[in-house]
C-alpha cells in the first residue's frame, strides 16, 4: 500500500511539473526563458549607477568537458571571470559538443539573442566562418584559430607554434641521446602546429636531435599517454613534452616511473610529477577573459589576432623536481632569451631556417 | 480494452518516472528542475524549428535503430551501426566529391552508394561470423574502431578540405545537399526515406516469405533448418541490410544536415538507435515514435545544457533511466507486482 | 633483441592488467548465463568510487574493496532487473553503460572534481600488485570453475539452467552470485585504472574497454585462460600500435591505431571454429511450474 501511495504521489509531482512545462514553455522560446533562468542570483538588475550589461548574454561553445582541468575548463572559467566584471552580464556554455552539433549548436546562441559567441578550438572555425556571416550583429570568438574573418569573427591563436620551440629547446638542452618524443592528442591543427614548434626549437640548438611524435588519439584516456611514452622510451627518447590534454598527466607520470625526463607544456605540469622540470605556459585563459571583455567592451578586433609571450599568454615556470639543477645556467638563460625575444615581437619561426 | 490502455499507459509512466528521478536529481545539484524541463520541452518542440530539429535528429536515430532492429529479427545483435554509418557516410562523400553528374542524379547514387557501403561493412560481419563463427558482437565493436580510425584518416589525408586544416571534407555544392521540405527550417528529404524505410521493414518482415522466413532464424535456428530455410543465407542477408540502412543513415547524415563528411559524426548516433529499436520494440511503429522521443530528448538536452547551468550528463543521465525504466515496464511490473502482493495477503 | 622482446611483453602486461580484471568478472557473469554488455558502466563506477575512497581513506586498498562493493551492487541490481523481470540483456548492458556514464560525470561534477586519489597500490618486481593479483585470479577462476562444485553448478547454469532446477539447486540464486562477483570484478578493475595507473578519475576514462573485455572473453571461448589470451592479443596490438608510431612507420597514425581492434578481429576469427557460446547465455529463465 505504502509504495503505491509513494508512486501515486511521485506520479502527482511528475504531472504538476509537466503541466508547468506545458503553460509557460508553449508561450515563449526556449533561449529567452533559458537565458533568464540560468542568471545568477543577484546577477541581474542589482547594479545601481553602473551601467547594466544584462542585454550581454555569452554562450561558450567547448568539445571537451567543462571541468577537464585543462582546455575547455580555461575558456569556461575565462568567459565566467571576464562576465563577472559586468554586472548582469550571462555566461552558458556548451560541452562535449559533436561535430553534428557545431553549427546548429552556434544558431542557436545566435538565434537565442546572445550578443557573443566563443567557439573554443580551431575545429569550430568552419562553422563560426559560415555562421558569423549570417549574424553580422553579433560579435563570434574562435579561439586556437589560424584565421579570422571580416567584419565580426575574431580568430585567436595563442601562439601554439612559440609554445613548442620553447619546449622543443628545453628538451633539446637536456637531451643526451639527442632523440625527443612529443605526445599530442589528435593531428589536429593546433597541435599539429605545436609539434612543427618542437621540431623547429630542437633544431635550433641541436640540427642533430631527432624529434619523435606519437599521437594518442584520445584528450581523456590516460593510459594510452603511457603507453606511448613507454614506445617512446624503446626508441631511445629520453625526453618527453607533451599536448594532449588530460591525456597528458599519464605522460608525466609515466616518465617518472621509467625515469625520463619531462617538459610540461601548456599548464604548470611540474605539479604533476618529478621528473618535468620546467613546464611552457600557454594561458588561454587569459587571452580568452581578455578577448572577451574586449568584445562586452565594444573594442575587440576582428580577423586574426595572435597572443603570446607579449600578451602574457606565454610564460616559463620555475625548474623544478629531481631534473631542477640538469640544465647550465648558461642554457638557463638562453631559454630565458628566447622567451625574451618573443615577448619583444620576434617571431620565432624566424630564427631557424 | 486494458491491455491497450496499458499499452500506452506504461511507458509514459516510465517516463515520467525517469524525469521524476531526474529532477531529484537537478535539485541535488543546486539547480531548478522546472525550469530545466520547461528549457528541454521547448528545446524540442517549442517553434517550427526546434520541431524539424528534432526530426532531423529522428531521422538519423530511427535509421540506426532500424539496422539494429534488422539484425535482431534474426537473431543477430548489431553493435555496429555506428561503424556502418561512418562507412556509408564516407561513400556517399566520395560520390558527391568525384561524381560529375546532375545534383539530383548525384545524390541519388550517393545515398545508394551510402547504403551498399554500410551494407558490405554489415556483410563482412556476416560473412565473418558464418564462415569463421566469429560473434558479431565484437566483431561490430572492433569494426567500429576500425571505421572511426578510417574516417579520421581519410578527413584529414586524402579527401581533407585543402582550405581548411579542420579533419573534415569541403563544403559539398547546394545542389548535392537534399531538399529542405518545411520552408524556413532544416527538415529534409531523408525524413521522407526513413518512413519509407520503415513501411518497407513492415512489409518485409510480415508480408514476404523471405521476411518470414528471416524470423523464424531469429526465433529458433534449428526449426529454421527443419523447415529448410538457411540459417547462413538469413544471417548474411540480415547483416547486408542492417549494414545497409546503417549506412543509409550515415548517408543521409552527410547530404542531409552536415553537407561534408566530417570525424566523429556518427559518435553515439550508434548507441542510442539501440535505444531507440529497443524502446519501439524492434517494430516499425514503435521505432518511430521512440526515435522522436529520443531526438527530443537530444535536442531538448542540447537547449538544457546551452540555456541553463544543467551539466548534459543529467541529460544522458535521463535519457539512460527512461530507457531502463521502459525496460522494467514499472507500471506492470512493479505496480501490478504490489497489487498481486496485495492479493495475496487478502487470502492468505 | 631479446631485452626489447622483454620489455614489450612488460609493457603489454602491465598495461592490460585493468581490462584483465574486467574480463575476469565479465566472464564470471557470461558462464552461468548472463550476457554483461554493460560492463563499461560497471567499470566507469568503479573509476570514480576507487578514487574517492582511497583519497578520504587515504588507502588504495579499500578503494578498491569500496569500488567493488558499489559496482558489485550495480551488477546485483544488474541481476535482479535480468531475473527478476527478465529485461533483454544486451540492451539493459547498453542502458547501464548510459547509466554508469551519466551518473558518474554528474557526480564527480557536483562533489569530487579534480580529486586526486593521493596513494597509490605497491609493486612487486617493477609490475603492481595488483597484476599478480590479477592473474593468480585467472588461476583461482579455473580452479574454481573446473575443480569446484560451484564452478561446476555455474557452468551448468549457463548451458541448461533447467536440468540445474530439476536437481534443487536455484538457478537465480547462482546466477546472482555471478553477478554480484562479475560487477565486483569490473569494479575493481575500474578502481585500478584511475587509482593504480592514473591517480585520479577522469570523465569516460574507461574508453570502451568494457567492450574489448567482452570480446576478449567470447574470444577465449569463455575460460580464464582463453579470456587471459584474449586481452593479450588486444594488448599486443595496443603496445605494437604505439611502438609503431614511434618507430616512424610510413603509414599514417589512424591505421596504427586501428591496430590492436584489427588483430582482435583476425584472432578471432581464427581461433573461433567451433567455439560454442553458453547455450542459455542471454537467455531469460524461467521457472516452469
Amino acid at each position: 500500500m505504502k509504495k503505491v501511495f509513494a508512486l501515486a504521489l511521485s506520479l502527482m509531482m511528475v504531472v504538476s511539473l509537466l503541466a508547468g512545462c506545458g503553460g509557460s514553455g508553449g508561450s515563449s522560446n526556449p533561449p529567452a526563458s533559458g537565458g533568464g533562468d540560468a542568471q545568477q542570483p543577484g546577477d541581474a538588475q542589482t547594479s545601481s549607477g553602473d551601467t547594466d550589461y544584462s542585454n550581454v548574454k555569452i554562450g561558450l561553445m567547448l568539445s571537451g568537458s567543462a571541468n577537464d582541468g585543462g582546455w575547455s575548463q580555461m575558456a569556461a572559467d575565462a568567459a565566467n571571470a571576464a562576465a563577472e566584471k559586468y554586472p548582469g552580464a550571462t555566461v552558458n556554455y556548451s560541452e562535449s559538443i559533436p561535430a553534428t552539433d557545431f553549427e546548429s549548436t552556434m544558431r542557436g546562441y545566435a538565434d537565442a539573442g546572445y550578443t557573443i559567441i566563443v567557439s573554443h578550438g580551431a575545429e569550430f572555425l568552419d562553422a563560426a566562418k559560415l555562421v558569423s556571416q549570417e549574424y553580422p550583429d553579433i560579435t563570434f570568438i574562435c579561439t586556437s584559430a589560424q584565421s579570422g574573418q571580416e567584419p565580426n569573427l575574431t580568430g585567436i591563436d595563442f601562439a601554439t607554434f612559440q609554445l613548442g620551440f620553447l619546449n622543443g629547446v628545453a628538451c633539446a638542452m637536456a637531451t643526451e641521446t639527442k632523440k625527443i618524443g612529443a605526445v599530442g592528442s589528435n593531428e589536429i591543427d593546433s597541435i599539429i602546429a605545436w609539434a612543427d614548434g618542437v621540431r623547429a626549437g630542437a633544431q635550433y640548438v641541436d640540427p642533430e636531435c631527432e624529434v619523435i611524435t606519437v599521437y594518442t588519439g584520445s584528450y581523456d584516456d590516460a593510459l594510452k599517454a603511457k603507453q606511448a611514452v613507454d614506445a617512446l622510451q624503446q626508441q631511445g627518447v629520453d625526453i618527453v613534452t607533451q599536448n594532449a590534454d588530460a591525456c597528458g598527466v599519464g605522460a608525466v607520470q609515466e616518465c617518472d616511473a621509467l625515469g625520463l625526463m619531462n617538459v610540461g607544456a601548456v599548464s604548470d605540469q611540474t605539479l604533476l610529477g618529478e621528473s618535468c622540470f620546467i613546464s611552457v605556459i600557454q594561458d588561454a585563459q587569459l587571452g580568452i577573459e581578455v578577448a572577451v571583455e574586449q568584445a562586452i567592451e565594444g573594442t575587440v578586433e576582428p580577423g586574426f589576432v595572435s597572443m603570446g609571450a607579449s600578451a602574457g599568454v606565454i610564460t616559463l615556470t620555475d625548474y623544478a623536481g629531481k631534473y631542477a639543477d640538469l640544465l647550465t645556467d648558461e642554457e638557463k638563460t638562453t631559454l630565458q632569451n628566447l622567451w625574451q625575444q618573443s615577448y619583444d615581437g620576434v617571431d620565432l619561426e624566424t630564427l631557424v631556417k | 480494452m486494458i491491455k491497450k490502455s496499458s499499452k500506452v499507459l506504461e511507458p509514459i509512466t516510465s517516463i515520467l518516472l525517469a524525469f521524476l528521478v531526474g529532477s531529484l536529481v537537478i535539485v541535488l545539484i543546486g539547480e531548478d528542475p522546472l525550469s530545466t524541463f520547461r528549457v528541454m520541452f521547448s528545446g524540442a518542440f517549442g517553434s517550427s524549428v526546434n520541431i524539424s530539429n528534432t526530426l532531423v535528429k529522428t531521422t538519423t536515430l530511427t535509421l540506426s535503430g532500424l539496422s539494429y532492429a534488422f539484425a535482431f529479427r534474426c537473431g543477430l545483435i548489431n553493435i555496429g551501426a555506428e561503424g556502418q554509418m561512418y562507412i556509408g557516410a564516407l561513400s556517399a562523400s566520395v560520390v558527391v566529391l568525384f561524381m560529375p553528374g546532375p545534383g539530383f542524379l548525384v545524390v541519388i547514387l550517393a545515398l545508394l552508394a551510402g547504403f551498399l557501403g554500410g551494407a558490405i561493412w554489415g556483410l563482412l560481419v556476416g560473412v565473418l561470423k558464418v564462415r569463421f563463427g566469429a560473434n558479431e558482437v565484437i566483431t561490430t565493436v572492433m569494426l567500429n574502431y576500425a571505421a572511426q580510425y578510417l574516417i579520421q584518416w581519410a578527413v584529414c589525408g586524402p579527401i581533407q578540405d585543402p582550405n581548411s586544416n579542420a579533419a573534415q571534407t569541403v563544403m559539398f555544392e547546394d545542389t548535392y545537399w537534399m531538399h529542405y521540405i518545411l520552408p524556413g527550417t532544416k527538415l529534409h528529404t531523408g525524413f521522407l526515406l526513413m518512413i519509407l524505410s520503415l513501411v518497407f521493414f513492415g512489409i518485409f518482415l510480415w508480408k514476404t516469405a523471405p521476411g518470414f522466413g528471416m524470423q523464424i532464424v531469429g526465433q529458433n535456428n534449428q526449426a529454421a533448418a527443419y523447415a529448410g530455410i538457411s540459417v547462413q543465407k538469413n544471417t548474411l542477408m540480415a547483416m547486408f541490410m542492417a549494414g545497409g540502412f546503417a549506412g543509409l543513415a550515415g548517408a543521409i547524415e552527410v547530404l542531409g544536415v552536415q553537407h561534408r563528411l566530417l570525424k566523429g559524426m556518427a559518435s553515439n548516433f550508434g548507441f542510442d538507435g539501440i535505444a531507440v529499436a529497443l524502446l519501439g520494440a524492434n517494430h516499425p511503429v514503435g521505432m518511430f515514435l521512440s526515435g522522436i522521443l529520443l531526438g527530443a530528448m537530444k535536442s531538448g538536452g542540447n537547449a538544457v545544457q546551452m540555456f541553463t547551468r544543467v551539466p548534459s550528463s543529467v541529460v544522458d543521465l535521463i535519457r539512460a533511466l527512461v530507457i531502463v525504466f521502459v525496460l522494467i515496464n514499472v507500471l506492470s511490473k512493479v505496480l501490478l507486482q504490489v497489487k498481486k502482493e496485495k492479493g495475496a495477503t487478502i487470502h492468505g | 633483441m631479446a631485452d626489447s622482446i622483454i620489455s614489450f611483453l612488460a609493457a603489454m602486461i602491465r598495461y592490460s592488467t585493468p581490462l584483465l580484471f574486467v574480463a575476469l568478472g565479465v566472464l564470471v557473469m557470461e558462464v552461468s548465463g548472463i550476457v554483461n554488455m554493460g560492463a563499461e558502466g560497471m567499470m566507469i563506477i568503479g573509476c570514480l568510487t576507487g578514487v574517492v575512497v582511497t583519497h578520504h581513506l587515504n588507502n588504495a586498498w579499500l578503494g578498491g574493496l569500496a569500488a567493488m562493493l558499489v559496482a558489485g551492487l550495480f551488477g546485483l541490481l544488474f541481476g535482479a532487473l535480468v531475473l527478476e523481470f527478465r529485461i533483454n540483456q544486451t540492451v539493459l548492458g547498453v542502458a547501464f553503460n548510459l547509466v554508469g556514464a551519466g551518473l558518474t560525470t554528474t557526480l564527480n561534477r557536483a562533489f569530487f572534481d579534480g580529486m586526486n586519489a593521493g596513494t597509490t597500490y605497491g609493486s612487486f618486481l617493477g609490475f603492481p600488485i595488483p597484476t599478480y593479483i590479477a592473474i593468480g585470479l585467472v588461476i583461482l577462476a579455473w580452479v574454481a570453475m573446473y575443480k569446484m562444485k560451484i564452478g561446476v553448478q555455474m557452468r551448468s547454469v549457463g548451458e541448461n539452467p533447467v536440468v540445474v532446477e530439476s536437481v534443487g539447486i536455484s538457478v537465480k540464486k547462482l546466477r546472482y552470485i555471478a553477478c554480484a562477483a562479475g560487477g565486483a570484478l569490473v569494479g575493481f578493475g575500474g578502481a585500478f585504472l584511475s587509482t593504480g595507473i592514473l591517480s585520479q578519475f577522469t570523465e569516460n576514462m574507461t574508453d570502451g574497454r568494457g567492450f574489448i573485455a567482452l570480446a576478449a572473453v567470447t574470444f577465449g571461448k569463455y575460460t580464464p585462460f582463453g579470456t587471459l589470451g584474449g586481452v593479450l592479443v588486444f594488448g599486443i596490438g595496443e603496445t605494437l600500435s604505439y611502438r609503431l608510431q614511434a618507430g616512424g612507420g610510413a603509414f599514417p597514425y589512424e591505421f596504427a591505431l586501428m591496430l590492436p581492434y584489427i588483430l582482435t578481429v583476425l584472432a578471432l576469427c581464427a581461433f573461433s571454429r567451433n567455439a560454442k557460446d553458453p547455450a542459455a547465455l542471454g537467455v531469460p529463465y524461467v521457472k516452469s511450474h
